[in-house]
């Protein structure tokens, strides 16, 4: 598969270190194409998995002629059917996602969840699986609907490219407007630092998801110098996303900051697991092909 | 509370903006930091913003006030204590300063005298202000008012007391205090004026110690006022003078110079003993706080000149009238007090005793007691016998001693004339064969009134008894037994048949018997009486073996010495400031032919001369300075006195003024105040600036200690 032209967010060659890793996913699938992914349809695929009393009417090739002999009954074997996998990316890209540090720079929570997301998009198309990606800028964004095609992973890294920071972001109502466009069940993956007003909001819309038995998977985006302050006599620290402004010595607050956002990815992690999403801590000081292959090593078990 | 240096706290008011705009100033810059999660600080700034504003006015006040208390101890603050004594304000106050000019005033260490201290201080005490009356009396020996009376001249006061300098006296603590009382007296005024005594001195322990504080008036307010050297007074005194051996013309003498140690180190100090022209050194060892002695040795030249090399008014022809006068000197001697490194002396040279036998019996009789006893004596020519029918008074005022024996009942002027003659120093021995001897020792007893008392009363001739009495009960351990302590045994077989019974008598000194009987009564009796001494030899000699005894002799000639003892050896000696009594010897010279040549300048008087009927008396209510003062009679020098400060003047070791406050209980208002060795008025205030700083450091920790609490 040839990368896009000119985006720098797929990055092929650090990829193919991944090897033949691929994503793998724990729950049945609901896909148009045949695949290799169990898929929620019985078909004529190699794993056995039970028998069923014939019905009149259904493919003979099915039938097991050894159970007929021995029972005189008739039965049909059934095996497992394999579909396609069909991911879609939700990226936020608020403007708190831009942070990229201070006194230790990486690549901002937004190139990062970027990179993730390229890289996503690669691994699931590289498998013929479908991927869409969604962007969430104050409610839903761009969408680009699925597709498995070198084609469609130039032009989900063209989005990629493209994605302006909205000085908003709505994560639960941009879930709400994907949830229309995702007609069958399969893989949501949120890239997000989950820095939302209302929380709870995000976990009721992705309830939506969980109806339909989706597994989402949260990409919790963090900076190190999120999870502490910088060390510094005197910051003036303004707000990303509503500009608001706060002077103080981080060595006062260090303590009550820290408690604050372990508090809150303590709140994020345990609300996931309630809503039986797979929760994932992404740090940005961690390069992100390291972060996928572990997710990979863990989802492959 | 005021300010040394108020400069410096002007200067630390204006500084207490610094730790404001220190916090300004140094408020670090911040850096501008675009941050995601601005929402976990605003709680957490909301939630800590209260407390960093406590904690940053905390922190400013703590800093401010550290400024502060470091200028208030920079600026010196000091706070007077409240005083006794209201220095300013214009209540009506009557003020008494009492102010020591004794001997010891006169320490110095380095240029600062201790007296020029106290005159300042009580300068400032007498300073004018709005209704002060005061007045101040110059104590030593005599309290001496500078006014009649509390006077609102203080400007007058001041030049009065411009004038005053130390003496070389003691202090007498009760004269001061009478003194004072007796001024506040005199001065009443009305119930609101403020009354005060101030007391300047060095309180030395040895006047203090035992001051009689209940002299001062109730509703005084007192203040001690302590001038002393601190740190230490190491003084060095000649104490005494006198001779180790009794000086007699024409044989080498002994002086024994007495230096005190006033101090807690030994020391070793070079005595200088000058006489007319002749100089003489001794060195004396002194343990610590205790006196050495110097011994100076005189040739026989010095001490048999007529009159001796001091008498250099007319030297004297006549051997008796010679005295050792001089000076004993420190040399070079490392203390604070140099008025007692020298000390002047007039040792009389000893001379034989005019011996008087006062008798009615027959000189030509013997074996009688007055035949023994004159015989005993030697019976030379300077033992004369008079009949007291024939009484010679010249011949009996001029005796040193009298011996009352067989007299009979002497004549009423005969017991006045004895009555002088002890008043004088002159001494008797009265032999008491009967009781009718009695009657002249219970005569003389009620003409001396309490100057004589007989310890024992007499009750009856011992003779009727029949059975000789023997000795027991002798003080071997004094005089005049003292010499034949080895031969005890020989008196306690000598018998006695004649002589009186006696009783111990209520009041009477039992001491003063010195040889008792078997039967209890007094054997020999030895009593002051007057200046002088009375001895009672309670025997018949005439009938008794005591004569024939080996020990007669010695008894009788060391009883002889024992009552005239006070005539030879010592120092003429009278204390500065005290009063003087001198009988000068019989003589052909009346008052108007005696007179006093004093030490110089010797331009005042030095008391009065009165004829009296024993001879010249020389009186003076208060000897007004010290040095040798010489009584000429014609040309010939019958009396010398050395005056000298008593030697306790020396030891300056201060009493605790703290321990005099407790003399007065708790309902008087006393203080003590101490005046520093540089003048100025320490102790008068508090000193603030050790605590100031030391608040200042707890400031700052305590800062240290809010930024630790705050931060965790």
């Amino acid at each position: 598969m040839a990368a896009a032209p000119g985006s720098r967010f797929l990055q092929v060659e650090a990829l193919n270190r991944l090897g033949n890793m691929r994503l793998s996913f724990r729950k049945m699938l609901e896909g148009p194409y045949a695949g290799r992914h169990e898929s929620v349809q019985r078909g004529g695929a190699v794993e056995f998995v039970d028998f069923r009393q014939y019905t009149p009417g259904e493919d003979l090739r099915r039938l097991d002629w050894k159970v007929l002999g021995r029972l005189h009954k008739p039965y049909v074997r059934i095996f497992a059917d394999e579909t396609n996998l069909l991911c879609t990316v939700l990226l936020d890209t608020s403007t708190s996602m831009l942070f990229s540090g201070h006194l230790r720079k990486t690549d901002s929570k937004l190139d990062h969840a970027r990179y993730l997301a390229a890289a996503t998009a690669f691994l699931v198309t590289r498998e013929r699986d479908q991927v869409a990606l969604a962007v969430s800028a104050g409610r839903l964004g761009e969408y680009r609907a699925p597709g498995s095609t070198a084609l469609h992973l130039a032009r989900i890294c063209e989005t990629l490219e493209a994605v302006k920071p909205a000085p908003e972001t709505d994560i639960a109502r941009a879930l709400q407007d994907l949830f229309p466009m995702v007609r069958r069940r399969g893989v949501l993956m949120i890239l997000s630092d989950f820095l939302v007003p209302d929380l709870e909001a995000v976990f009721a819309a992705l309830r939506l998801y969980q109806y339909l038995h989706f597994e989402i998977i949260l990409l919790h985006i963090v900076h190190p110098e999120e999870q502490a302050l910088p060390k510094g006599p005197a910051y003036r620290f303004e707000d990303l996303e509503d500009e608001s402004v706060i002077s103080c010595s981080p060595l006062e607050l260090a303590r009550i900051y820290e408690e604050a956002f372990s508090q809150h990815m303590r709140k994020v992690s345990s609300m996931a697991a309630a809503g039986g999403c797979k929760y994932r801590f992404v740090s940005t000081a961690v390069p992100y092909v390291m972060t996928l292959k572990d997710m990979l090593v863990e989802r492959r078990g | 509370m005021a300010v040394m240096y108020p400069l410096a706290l002007i200067l630390g008011i204006v500084l207490v903006v610094l730790p404001t705009l220190v916090h300004l100033l140094a408020r670090p810059r911040p850096v501008r930091l675009p941050y995601p999660t601005v929402r976990f600080l605003r709680e957490a700034v909301k939630q800590r913003r209260a407390l960093f504003r406590l904690r940053d006015i905390l922190i400013l006040l703590l800093r401010g006030l550290a400024v502060v208390l470091l200028a208030a101890a920079f600026a010196r603050l000091f706070t007077r204590t409240d005083s006794a004594i209201a220095l300013d304000g214009t209540q009506p106050t009557v003020r008494i300063v009492l102010l020591d000019v004794s001997q010891s005033m006169q320490a110095r260490r380095a240029v600062a005298q201790v007296f020029d201290r106290a005159k300042a201080a009580a300068g400032g005490y007498v300073r004018y202000r709005s209704g002060l009356r005061a007045n101040i009396i110059a104590c030593a020996a005599r309290a001496v008012p500078l006014f009649e009376r509390v006077s609102e001249n203080l400007a007058g006061l001041e030049t009065a007391l411009a004038a005053v300098e130390p003496r070389s006296e003691a202090l007498d603590v009760q004269a001061a205090l009478s003194a004072a009382a007796q001024m506040f007296a005199q001065s009443p005024g009305a119930g609101d004026v403020v009354r005060e005594l101030v007391i300047i001195s060095d309180f030395q322990v040895s006047s203090w110690k035992k001051a009689p504080l209940e002299l001062v008036p109730a509703g005084v307010a007192v203040r001690f006022e302590q001038v002393g050297l601190t740190g230490g007074a190491d003084n060095l005194a000649v104490c005494d003078v006198r001779a180790v051996t009794r000086p007699r013309y024409g044989e080498p003498a002994q002086i024994a110079v007495e230096v005190g140690n006033f101090s807690a180190v030994r020391q070793s100090a070079d005595v200088s003993v000058r006489i007319g022209d002749a100089a003489f050194r001794a060195k004396a060892e002194c343990p610590p706080w205790q006196s050495g002695q110097a011994v100076v040795s005189l040739p026989a030249d010095i001490a048999g000149a007529p009159g001796g090399p001091g008498n250099s008014a007319g030297g004297g022809d006549a051997p008796d009238a010679g005295w050792l006068c001089g000076t004993a000197r420190l040399i070079d001697a490392k203390d604070v007090l140099a008025a007692d490194d020298e000390r002047p002396f007039a040792i009389p040279f000893v001379r034989r005793h005019r011996c008087v036998i006062l008798s009615r019996e027959d000189p030509s009789q013997v074996a009688t007691s007055r035949y023994f006893l004159e015989r005993a004596l030697g019976g030379d020519e300077d033992t004369k016998i008079l009949n007291p029918a024939h009484l010679d008074a010249d011949l009996l005022a001029a005796a040193d001693l009298v011996i009352i024996v067989q007299a009979g009942r002497l004549p009423a002027d005969a017991i006045r004339l004895l009555v002088a003659l002890t008043a004088r120093g002159g001494s008797l021995l009265c032999v008491t064969e009967t009781i009718r001897d009695v009657e002249n020792l219970l005569a003389l007893e009620a003409a001396c009134g309490r100057q004589f008392r007989l310890p024992v009363a007499f009750s009856g001739d011992a003779r009727t008894s029949g059975a000789p009495r023997k000795w027991r009960d002798i003080r071997t351990a004094e005089r005049p037994f003292k010499i034949l302590a080895s031969n005890t045994d020989i008196l306690g077989a000598i018998e006695f048949t004649g002589g009186v019974v006696t009783v111990a008598r209520t009041g009477g000194a039992p001491d003063d018997v010195f040889a008792s009987f078997d039967d209890g009564s007094a054997a020999l009796i030895v009593t002051p009486c007057g200046r002088g001494r009375a001895a009672v030899l309670n025997a018949d000699l005439a009938q008794s073996t005591l004569p024939a005894s080996p020990l007669f002799v010695p008894l009788v000639c060391e009883l002889v010495e024992q009552l005239t003892e006070s005539e030879s050896g010592r120092s003429s000696t009278a204390m500065v400031g005290q009063p003087v009594h001198v009988f000068l010897p019989v003589s052909s010279f009346g008052a108007e032919d005696t007179w006093v040549v004093g030490p110089p300048p010797g331009d005042d008087a030095c008391g009065s001369l009165e004829d009296a009927q024993t001879g010249v008396v020389w009186t003076w209510q208060a000897v007004e300075r010290a040095g040798i003062f010489r009584v000429f009679q014609g040309k010939r020098l019958v009396h010398a006195l050395a005056a000298a400060c008593p030697d306790f003047e020396s030891d300056l070791r201060p009493a605790d003024p703290e321990t005099l406050k407790t003399g007065f209980g708790d309902a008087a208002k006393v203080e003590v105040h101490r005046v520093s060795t540089e003048g100025d008025e320490k102790e008068q205030r508090t000193e603030w600036w050790p605590w100031l700083m030391l608040s200042a450091v707890v400031c700052l920790l305590a800062e240290l200690g809010l930024l630790k609490l705050f931060r965790s």
